[in-house]
């Protein structure tokens, strides 16, 4: 499988949001906590729509949670 | 092991004892059937009813381990393959439960031409069928382990 160029800062975001956990986040956004271990891990790249999600639970710019690294 | 490993390794075992129970129900009914029906409506009427008992055994049983894990474990079952990943997952191994039926098809085609009989024929078919449940549970399993 090739390597996803898109990284992302959720771990971070989640850790400065009190803490949140993969599963509170998974719940707020309609999706398996396997969902987000995935992303976080960068081995699955969101839809748009998912991704537009995690940024508005985090209140960021998607650009601040999701990132091309060319 | 989350729920989403755990579920096609219970799908596994589900189809395992479903399909052993089915086709030794078919050897021993073969016979008299056979007299009475034909080889080819046999087998035929034979795959037909697999499918809808795989499928409702499936669900039965599902239905029965569910509850009994809610039961054991005190906690509820997960929801599962209705987020997008989960459906990428289920995609893929849809994908691999087709390409292995048509591998087993097209051998058991080419064996035909070698001249096997129409029994063997048909015992294969089932093989494949069973052969490709089984590639699709491992496949859900590895695809939900390994995160694609």
């Amino acid at each position: 499988m090739k390597d996803i160029k898109i990284t992302n800062t959720i771990r971070t975001l989640r850790f400065l949001d009190k803490e949140m956990t993969q599963q509170e986040l998974a719940e707020k956004v309609g999706v398996t906590r396997h969902t987000i271990m995935a992303i976080e891990k960068g081995k699955y790249s969101p839809t748009l729509e998912l991704a537009f999600k995690i940024a508005e639970v985090f209140n960021k710019p998607l650009e601040e949670v999701f990132t091309y690294e060319k | 092991m989350t729920t989403q490993e755990k579920r096609p390794i219970v799908f596994l075992t589900i189809d395992i004892i479903t399909f052993l129970s089915y086709y030794m129900m078919l050897l021993n009914v073969y016979s008299s059937k056979v007299m009475s029906m034909g080889e080819l409506p046999f087998w035929g009427a034979s795959i037909l009813l697999f499918i809808p008992i795989m499928i409702i055994s499936r669900i039965v049983l599902y239905v029965l381990y569910s509850i009994m894990n809610s039961v054991v474990t005190k906690k509820e079952e997960d929801r599962f393959l209705t987020d997008e990943f989960g459906q990428l997952i289920k995609l893929r191994a849809t994908r691999n439960f087709n390409n292995t039926f048509m591998i087993g098809f097209v051998i058991t085609m080419g064996l035909l031409i070698l001249g096997i009989s129409i029994t063997t024929m048909f015992k294969l078919l089932f093989l494949s069928i069973f052969a490709a449940f089984v590639v699709q549970n491992l496949s859900e399993f590895y695809y939900a382990k390994k995160s694609i």
